[in-house]
């Protein structure tokens, strides 16, 4: 039977979020429905790797096979017609007798993207003025590991301190000219401490060091010389042409989150903000007399966001919670041409979100909750180098529903739908954008030394003209044993 | 409450540690040209240079424009960088005579407005020039090339004659020798150097034996045979008008049906190949053919120079061409044509564009 629910398992997988195997499969109804696995804790809502000791206290691994995948017309012009993400992860929490918890994760992920139009970054709209396109447009493939630990103690009494660090590597190539080799890598350091006033009241505060870097070297392997395009904006490029054209781009940034935190019996109120500041540089190499190699700084961007997110839960009676969600999320990018000294573009977005939520408890075996969100974005995008100016100002409406019943002991079904109405989508320049999902899910808790979920959700993004379409996928089994 | 406040606090605190972005900005650079000529040179009367076309030559690449009824050009929004312009127009009466402008090195900085007259002037093309260059090959992986050609144009309303006139590549006087470089004049004695091929139409300079009649095409093949069957991307020059025959060469192929240029340098054993993606080639009248010293610009009738990038440098004589053009990508199956059949302003850099595939014995 274990083989069979492992066999099962492998096969329906997808792109797990660690705690979020319940939620997910009922739509991913966010705050509305009491969840032990989603609070809005420090570490949960802030990512404070200080208040992990307080949020997992049980040992367990996880073997989590997923896969996710898009596939359809609505896209932009440097974007793959198609992509297919596997990812296969191990997670391990280990309570420790001296004291505190340590976390371990491992992944390995495969992710083909079919017929990307010219680019060959691996993130490409980033919010940057800098493409890097050939003149072809194939299949890329990029496969790499992820590793990440954690670990979270008390030192003090009520006082928390936890650290993580996250490495991942990814080895991307593209299969046609320019025949594009690329090395993605990515490292993020996170510091954080936790301080517990009394049962009710805590406060987190954590900083993290992001930095990543991709190599991009096109070596045609016909004989063909490789033409590449330094895109400044959207219509003037720098032609390079060679034998072998090499590209690195390298970023890095801070980020600094402050959480607030208060429980009780009814209540449970989650507070956090959190600035990030971050640069990205295209650098190209080029050669000295002395044969030396340096590196000139073709284009630098800039990004900052900052936000304000309250999330509250309230329960109004044994099987009535209230919820509610407010924030604030600021986005503010500019890029310049370095060598000139000249902004080339430069946009802000801000998103004013509020939402509410409701969930009912009918019986023991059955639960539904609905939530409704409302986002108002002003966005502000001056693309000098384009000549292209726009100032929007539009909502968003976003309505979540799901529910879970208990088929059996310990066996739960799961159903959610999501339905949202997109005035102007910001990041695909779409308009009037209807997103419906549906997500299922399945738990099987009927065993003593581990448990199973699985999820499956399918989306569908439909907008004008009626050509605009875009099917999204993704299904992830969650095996989590108690003893290893 | 007091900790929302405190939370926004905290926020503003580090919204103002934002980076800010140059006060300057991109793409506010605007210019506009006025281009006339004259067309009658008795009565001296300048006229706009109505509809013409505008190529804008940047390192942003090349864009094409028109000028409007009244000769003028305007054009809002550039990026900043250094622009060459050119404008040039068939003369409305004599299809033989090419009406040319050109300013060079416009600096268009940010927020600037540049504003200029371009005096066009006539080009009479009555002469033989250089009309295509494939050079890069077809494409293909196993290094072939042997189907690059030349194409010479009669522009004129007269027939001319090649007899004694010398094709020759001109890749010598290496700059890094602390030479000026192919094509150069070095020593400024009147002539170009690095001269390393030189193929000879059959006669000699003034006889008639070997016309090119006025609007006709000539294919000079480095190996006049159907390319086709070695590299099936590649092309038939079996029909080709003329041949490089290296006849020191052991090995060189030779299609009897096509007469030759023969090679006149004997230390030169190989046939005429000339690099895929850089070079200098050169039609000379063929009165001097001494190479050692250099050949005299006056008897040089054409010359173009071909590079991989538009920061290459440039070497060849400011005389012949002004300019270089540039180059199609090795193997790429391109070739590089001028822009109007023989229009020839001595300047590479417009006169010529990359055709996505080679167009022998006819102008696409």
């Amino acid at each position: 039977m274990k083989k069979i629910l492992l066999l099962i398992t492998l096969i329906l997988s997808t792109n797990a979020f660690s705690q979020q195997e319940r939620l997910s499969g009922m739509g991913y109804l966010d705050i509305s429905i009491p969840d032990k696995y989603h609070t809005f804790n420090p570490y949960d809502l802030g990512n404070n790797p200080a208040w992990l000791v307080n949020d997992e206290t049980n040992s367990f691994l996880k073997i989590i096979p997923s896969f996710s995948g898009y596939d359809g017309t609505y896209r932009r012009y440097y974007d793959a017609a198609g992509e297919n993400l596997y990812k296969l992860k191990f997670a391990g929490l280990k309570t420790l007798k001296s004291g505190g918890t340590f976390y371990g994760e491992t992944s390995y992920e495969f992710d083909f993207r079919r017929s990307v139009n010219r680019s060959l970054r691996y993130n490409t709209y980033g919010g940057q003025a800098f493409f890097i396109a050939d003149t072809t447009a194939g299949n890329f493939r990029y496969m790499g590991p992820l590793i990440k630990f954690a670990y979270s103690y008390e030192p003090i009494n009520k006082l928390y301190a936890g650290a993580s660090i996250k490495y991942r590597i990814l080895d991307g190539l593209k299969y046609i000219y320019s025949r594009a080799e690329v090395l993605y890598r990515e490292i993020e350091t996170n510091v954080g401490l936790a301080y517990k006033f009394d049962e009710n009241y805590s406060l987190g505060l954590n900083y993290s060091y992001l930095n990543d870097q991709e190599n991009i070297e096109s070596k045609s392997e016909d004989l063909l010389d490789v033409e590449l395009y330094e895109f400044r904006g959207e219509k003037y490029a720098i032609l390079k042409r060679g034998g072998t054209i090499n590209q690195k781009i390298k970023g890095s940034g801070h980020e600094l989150s402050l959480q607030f935190y208060e429980t009780s019996e009814l209540l449970e109120t989650g507070l956090a903000a959190t600035y990030r500041k971050s640069n990205q540089k295209v650098l190209i190499p080029f050669s000295l007399q002395t044969q030396s190699f340096n590196e000139y700084e073709e284009g630098y961007s800039s990004f900052s966001s900052a936000s304000v997110e309250l999330k509250s839960r309230y329960h109004l009676t044994n099987e009535i919670t209230i919820a509610m969600t407010a924030g604030y999320f600021r986005d503010y990018v500019w890029s310049k041409n370095t060598a000139k000294l000249k902004t080339l573009w430069e946009w802000e977005i801000n998103n004013f979100v509020g939402g509410a939520g409701l969930s009912w408890k009918i019986n023991n075996n059955f639960i539904a909750g609905i939530e409704y969100n409302y986002s108002n974005i002003n966005a502000d995008s001056s693309k000098y180098i384009d000549s292209r100016f726009s100032k929007e100002n539009f909502g968003n409406h976003f309505i979540k529903a799901g529910a879970e019943y208990q088929i059996l002991e310990n066996i739960f079904a799961r159903a959610g739908y999501n339905m949202g109405i997109i005035k102007k989508d910001i990041l695909y320049g779409g308009e009037n954008i209807s997103i419906n999902k549906i997500t299922t899910g399945l738990g099987l808790y009927t065993f003593s030394s581990f448990t199973i979920d699985i999820q499956l959700e399918y989306g569908f993004y439909s907008g004008l003209p009626n050509t605009l379409k875009r099917a999204v996928f993704s299904g992830y089994s969650t095996i989590k044993l108690f003893t290893f | 409450m007091k900790y929302l406040i405190c939370t926004v606090l905290f926020l503003f605190l580090f919204i103002g540690c934002e980076d800010a972005p140059p006060v300057d900005v991109d793409g506010t650079a605007s210019l506009e040209l006025v281009a006339q000529w004259v067309p009658n040179d008795t009565t001296g009367v300048v006229e706009p240079l109505s509809n013409a076309k505008v190529i804008l030559v940047s390192e942003y690449g090349i864009q094409v424009r028109q000028t409007d009824q009244n000769g003028i050009f305007k054009v809002n929004n550039l990026p900043y960088a250094k622009y060459t312009v050119s404008v040039r127009m068939q003369h409305p009466l004599d299809p033989n005579i090419v009406v040319v402008g050109t300013i060079k090195d416009i600096d268009l900085i940010s927020n600037c407005y540049s504003c200029d007259t371009i005096m066009a002037k006539k080009f009479s093309s009555f002469g033989v020039s250089i009309n295509e260059v494939y050079s890069a090959g077809p494409i293909n992986s196993m290094f072939f090339f042997y189907d690059q050609y030349l194409e010479l144009y009669n522009s004129s309303d007269s027939v001319r004659y090649l007899d004694g006139m010398v094709v020759s590549r001109v890749s010598g006087n290496s700059s890094s020798e602390g030479n000026k470089g192919p094509g150069a004049d070095e020593g400024d004695d009147g002539d170009i150097d690095g001269f390393t091929y030189m193929f000879k139409f059959p006669g000699n300079y003034g006889e008639k034996n070997y016309p090119i009649y006025p609007k006709q095409f000539l294919v000079l093949a480095c190996d006049a045979i159907n390319h086709t069957s070695v590299v099936g991307t590649s092309i038939d020059l079996s029909n080709a008008d003329w041949e490089f025959f290296n006849q020191f060469s052991a090995d060189d192929v030779d299609n009897p049906k096509v007469p030759n240029l023969i090679n006149i340098r004997s230390d030169r054993t190989t046939d005429f190949l000339i690099n895929l993606s850089s070079d200098i080639i050169v039609l000379s009248d063929g009165r001097d053919l001494d190479w050692t010293d250099g050949i005299d610009i006056s008897n040089i009738i054409d010359g173009v120079e071909y590079q991989q990038t538009l920061s290459s440098e440039k070497t060849l004589d400011s005389k012949i061409d002004r300019g270089f053009a540039l180059a199609p990508a090795k193997y790429s199956g391109q070739s590089i044509q001028r822009r109007e059949p023989g229009g020839d302003s001595n300047d590479g850099s417009i006169d010529w564009e990359i055709m996505t595939k080679p167009t022998p014995g006819y102008q696409k």
